[in-house]
């Protein structure tokens, strides 16, 4: 028997004993393929205590109602809900980052003035994706994604800094440490996609539009066709907010609110529900109405936006290539249209030099403007590394991560606090190794 | 086709049949065109039964939402059930179950409804543009009430609506938005009389499904000789039984822009256009509906001004053979199993 407690943990992981965690991602691991899912597991939860990161466990069952602003559509339709008649709703946690970020908003404000580091290790929850819907037909041929997988990671929280290039710097050594950690758990090669949504944001910002048609479009950033469709609503012809001509008399009606005040429109629409002998029903009043016609109204008086930006916005997120390269061509379209993309462009371009400055091979970095656009807290760097399983077939997501500054302001913290941060999915990498039950392929 | 539990008995054709109600009801009136009779089995097994004139069938009289579940385990042959709760209520139905025959009957519209006092809403855009700011001005999400929790989503989706929450609704879901537990609702309707009564209206893009009862056959289930020869007796009798949709051309004089207001509401009738009238110009429209819609769409074409209105029985559409049912089927499982 081993005395050296190391030495008897290996012993112990090669037999298959865990850290105390469900393992698997929602079947059984046994033989040589728990023990290779054990040591990653180890592997990576030490790489991450060693960094300075202080181990966290949020609870695996969340309360639901808190978390729902919290999550775009694309986690949130996934996310397990279960009802309990004393406690509410509850979800099984779909992922760490909003749990995490949320336990240090709840935290002392002592500690949210200082930089936190947190590492976990755990299952998280998802529903299989849906098969109804746009593209069904293709889908149905391929495997229901796992339910259920481990992830381990990593979050950085800090006050937001007056200098970008700490920020720049932050970024950097998030994606370093999380991609030598995949390399030192064993991971084989792998390609890494990287973007940067405060690019677009700051171009939405910088564009001249109404307001109202601005907030619509950073809405819908996260459903690509819906952003599209809007975006070109905006710049042609026809009515661009919801304003369908479907019901009779209602095109007639708007152009009659048009210029009313509100308690003018207000009386106006009220006297239309009369008119008609429509019960009023539900919490939303005759006045939201009235003030929705004036904003469509007023809207449809304003001029489209101008070809020139829409193919601006549409030729940015079409940026894809070598990040080194993706950002010249960036480069290349600032001042276009009159817009000043510089303060945004020179953060990826520091993000860009620091990732260098610590040796990651910036060229074989793939940037696509358009990637992360399906995860609605992330707001700025995002990446995500990729390979297929051993058998060279099925694609593998090796994990991910970005920055998620916008997920404070939702939380409603008082301090403007950053998070930056990785997660890393130690089945994926056992696939990845090729190693099954009864060993390595 | 593995093994379970739930493997049917036997060598017969297990039936999952709807155990009460108007669809049953349908569904017995069905079969008895082919000389086929439901008979229950005595009070003890009162859940079970058999088809009077065809051999080698046992049926099963289940809850209606139960059969989607039942024929994707494989634990009944064949059910007769709504596409509307197969798409609903078994996500991998593509894998599991094939749907071998539309019965014309059981027909609902899953729609997207919302009061009738917002004036200012007439699509899915606008209901996407309001539940925007919601959360803001009234402290919850907008909050849609229904029992089709998947196809909603998936539906809204599409739409791009965001920022709304569904709230689960088992019953008289048409009540919900009066009640204020809910701002709008996604529910089925067959003539939309009650969400009328209920002061809703249905968005003009918000048909979601037509649905209607469906012959299901599942993919999972093990068929046996005996059972497949039963399936193909039953299609052979109920097949030349089965009435093929009748459809009825109709044309008028109709103004362009009053035809494209018209559209939404004559779709959702089930109303196909074969021909329009050039824009700006009252010219002639004309279109294809299903026969039993044709008072309703004459009654939208009216109230948008149309004009000389004209109706002619379409020229037979053909029915499919028996034969290409049961092919169709076989074709299927030979896929599945491969």
């Amino acid at each position: 028997m081993h005395t050296d407690p190391e030495a008897r943990l290996q012993e112990r992981l090669a037999a298959g004993f865990g850290l105390g965690h469900p393992s698997g991602d929602g079947r059984a691991y046994f033989g040589a393929e728990l023990a290779a899912l054990n040591q990653v597991n180890y592997e990576l939860t030490n790489i991450f205590n060693d960094a300075g990161f202080a181990p966290i466990e949020p609870a695996i069952l969340q309360p639901a109602d808190p978390l729902f602003e919290l999550y775009g559509e694309e986690i949130w339709e996934r996310a397990f809900v279960i009802e309990d008649a004393e406690q509410g709703s509850l979800c099984l946690r779909p992922d760490f980052t909003v749990p995490v970020a949320r336990a240090h908003v709840a935290g002392a404000a002592s500690a949210r003035s200082a930089e936190a580091r947190y590492g976990y290790f755990g299952p998280v929850f998802r529903r299989a994706p849906q098969e109804d819907g746009p593209g069904a037909d293709a889908l149905y041929e391929t495997e229901p994604s796992p339910i259920q997988h481990l992830q381990a990671g990593i979050e950085v929280i800090r006050p937001v800094a007056a200098a970008d290039g700490s920020e720049a710097e932050l970024d950097a050594e998030v994606y370093d440490l999380a991609a030598k950690a995949l390399k030192w758990a064993g991971a084989p090669a792998f390609e890494t996609v990287v973007g940067d949504l405060g690019v677009i944001f700051s171009l939405l910002d910088a564009l001249e539009m109404p307001p109202s048609w601005r907030k619509r479009l950073k809405r819908h950033f996260w459903r690509p066709t819906r952003f599209q469709q809007v975006l070109r609503g905006f710049a042609g012809a026809h009515a661009p907010t919801g304003a369908s001509d479907g019901e009779p008399g209602r095109a007639a009606f708007l152009r009659a609110v048009g210029g009313l005040a509100p308690a003018e429109a207000e009386a106006a629409v009220l006297g239309m529900i009369a008119q008609f002998e429509i019960p009023q029903i539900g919490v939303r009043t005759a006045g939201e109405a009235a003030e929705r016609f004036l904003r469509l109204s007023a809207d449809a008086a304003e001029p489209p936006l101008a070809s020139e930006a829409l193919a601006l916005v549409e030729d940015v997120i079409a940026v894809k290539g070598p990040l080194p390269e993706a950002v010249e061509r960036l480069r290349a379209f600032n001042g276009r249209v009159g817009v000043d993309l510089s303060r945004s462009l020179d953060r990826l371009a520091a993000r860009t030099d620091a990732l260098g400055r610590r040796g990651v091979e910036v060229g074989a970095l793939v940037f696509d403007a358009a990637f992360g656009r399906n995860l609605e807290y992330y707001d700025g760097f995002v990446f995500e590394m990729r390979t297929v399983d051993a058998f060279g077939d099925a694609p593998l997501k090796l994990g991910g991560g970005g920055r998620y500054d916008r997920l404070f302001q939702a939380i409603r913290c008082e301090t403007p606090l950053a998070g930056v941060g990785a997660a890393l999915r130690p089945e994926a990498i056992v696939a990845a190794k090729g190693v099954t039950a009864g060993g390595a392929s | 086709m593995t093994l379970s539990a739930a493997q049917p008995r036997g060598d017969l054709l297990r039936f999952g049949l709807p155990s009460k109600g108007r669809l049953q009801a349908q569904v017995a009136t069905y079969l008895a065109k082919a000389g086929l009779t439901l008979e229950k089995s005595s009070v003890d097994r009162e859940y079970a039964g058999e088809l009077l004139g065809l051999e080698g069938v046992e049926l099963v009289f289940l809850q209606a939402g139960e059969i989607p579940g039942k024929l994707a385990a494989g634990a009944i042959h064949l059910g007769v059930t709504g596409e509307d709760l197969i798409r609903e209520k078994t996500p991998s139905w593509r894998r599991q179950i094939h749907l071998a025959q539309a019965l014309g009957f059981g027909r609902a519209d899953l729609v997207v409804a919302a009061p009738k006092c917002w004036i200012d809403v007439a699509t899915t855009d606008d209901l996407d543009d309001v539940a925007a700011d919601f959360r803001e001005r009234h402290g919850h999400p907008l909050r849609i009430a229904t029992k089709y929790a998947r196809l909603a989503r998936a539906f809204f989706r599409e739409k791009g609506v965001a920022n709304y929450r569904l709230v689960d609704s088992q019953g008289a879901t048409e009540g919900v938005v009066a009640a204020g537990a809910a701002e709008a609702i996604v529910d089925i309707t067959s003539t939309g009389e009650t969400l009328r009564a209920n002061h809703l209206k249905v968005l003009e893009d918000g048909l979601i499904l037509r649905s209607e009862a469906h012959l299901c056959a599942s993919l999972t289930a093990l068929w046996g000789g005996g059972a497949l020869e039963a399936l193909r007796g039953l299609l052979d009798r109920v097949g030349g039984a089965a009435a093929a949709p009748q459809t009825v051309t109709v044309s008028a004089r109709i103004e362009r822009g009053d035809l494209d207001r018209a559209e939404a509401a004559l779709e959702r009738v089930g109303a196909t256009f074969l021909q329009r009238p050039l824009k700006g110009f009252p010219g002639k429209a004309t279109l294809s509906t299903p026969a039993d819609k044709l008072g309703f769409a004459v009654d939208i074409l009216t109230a948008s001004g149309a004009a000389s209105i004209e109706t002619a029985q379409d020229v037979a559409a053909t029915v499919a053979s028996t034969s290409s049912h049961y092919e169709r089927f076989l074709d299927r499982l030979g896929a599945q199993e491969g």
